[in-house]
């Protein structure tokens, strides 16, 4: 009977510890593990090239089916993802940030803004992203708009966080440039995500 | 006690890759469960209302394009598909069962309609390379003037069915 029972806590344990780690090395928890979609970095943005590819390893499949299915190959579109602000501190709902960028080389690309179940942020706000087609250069070449939970009311181009949480931003560039899919850390242009302040912070 | 931990690492590391295998494959079976119950059925087109805070099939929506749907299910054979042109971005791509996006077009490499017709190997135009899978169509469209186009644009001519054998 002993023997029994340390057979059957030792295949529980096993079914537990493989389970558990899967899920976690494949980003199916809610906390991020290491190293998947960072294999190219640049300021602050994370991507991985083999998104839809066959060449895919079987973590990034699974991470990218959790977390963004459905997802295009490099040759059709690239995405970079964005957790933190330029500060190194985590995007959050109740605080406010200016995103500012050049234009990037491609045919056309986004940002947009998701909650941390990884869908739009559960508002009626209709402004969660900023693309292409809307973002207006200023006199220093540079486009802008204003991140937080309230219409600023200021005239800015605003993306709503309220209901957020804690959420973060995906770069969308389709049909880029070689050279921004051969050498992304030189060629890509990057938006800068600047904190402005936090409710209930001295920051 | 060597036996047990022995039978721990052998267990442990098959369920780990069974699982990693499997989730891919999880979240698309999900994906065309999800549209299926909404009244989806394989090998039909299927126009996606304009993303929106509810839209919570697939994560990650964009709510600058306006997406149509086809599930795949080539078990009685090729399925053809055709996106009707349209001024802006386009882009028609295949997923197979394990979330690999097998191909892409867009209306930059293809001008007006683009149409395949897409099998489990290479006797169709695209080999999914799975027997079920997804084909989605993306046309850029931000405010509601050509959100309004695109959907009279797509409701006219893109097709899903099943391609006939002779």
């Amino acid at each position: 009977m002993g023997t029994v029972i340390r057979w059957l806590i030792t295949l529980v344990l096993a079914i537990l510890a493989g389970l558990g780690s899967a899920l976690y090395m494949s980003g199916w928890l809610a906390f991020n593990p290491p190293g998947l979609f960072r294999t190219i970095e640049v300021d602050g943005w994370t991507s991985d090239p083999a998104i839809g590819s066959p060449a895919a390893g079987p973590y990034t499949r699974a991470y990218v089916a959790r977390r963004g299915l459905l997802g295009l190959r490099r040759e059709e579109a690239v995405y970079y993802l964005r957790v933190m602000d330029d500060d190194g501190q985590r995007l959050r709902e109740n605080c406010a940030y200016v995103l500012e960028g050049g234009m990037p080389e491609a045919r056309w690309w986004s940002v947009t803004l998701y909650a941390a179940d990884y869908y739009l942020a559960q508002n009626d706000d209709d402004a969660q992203s900023i693309d292409q087609t809307r973002a207006m250069a200023g006199e220093d070449g540079l486009w802008r708009a204003t991140i937080q939970a309230t219409d600023p009311g200021d005239g800015s181009f605003w993306i709503s966080s309220r209901n957020a949480g804690q959420f973060d931003l995906i770069y969308r560039l389709y049909n880029t440039s070689p050279a921004v899919l051969e050498s992304p850390e030189t060629a890509l242009v990057t938006p800068r995500i600047i904190r402005l302040g936090c409710a209930g912070a001295a920051s | 006690m060597i036996r047990y931990l022995m039978a721990f690492i052998l267990v442990a590391v098959g369920i780990h890759a069974a699982t990693v295998w499997y989730l891919p494959r999880l979240a698309m079976k999900t994906a065309m469960a999800r549209f299926e119950e909404s009244g989806l059925t394989v090998n039909e087109i299927a126009h996606v209302p304009p993303t929106d805070e509810t839209s919570r099939r697939v994560v990650r929506p964009s709510p600058d394009l306006l997406y149509s749907v086809c599930i795949l299910d080539l078990s009685g054979g090729p399925v053809r598909i055709r996106a009707a042109g349209w001024d802006g971005y386009m882009s028609l791509s295949l997923f197979a069962a394990n979330t690999d996006n097998v191909a892409a077009f867009n209306n930059s490499q293809i001008a007006g309609d683009i149409s395949v017709t897409i099998g489990q190997n290479g006797v169709a135009s695209v080999a999914l390379g799975s027997e079920r899978g997804i084909a989605l169509i993306r046309r850029l469209a931000v405010d509601d003037a050509s959100m309004a186009r695109a959907d009279a644009v797509r409701r006219e001519g893109d097709i899903c069915e099943g391609a006939d054998p002779s």
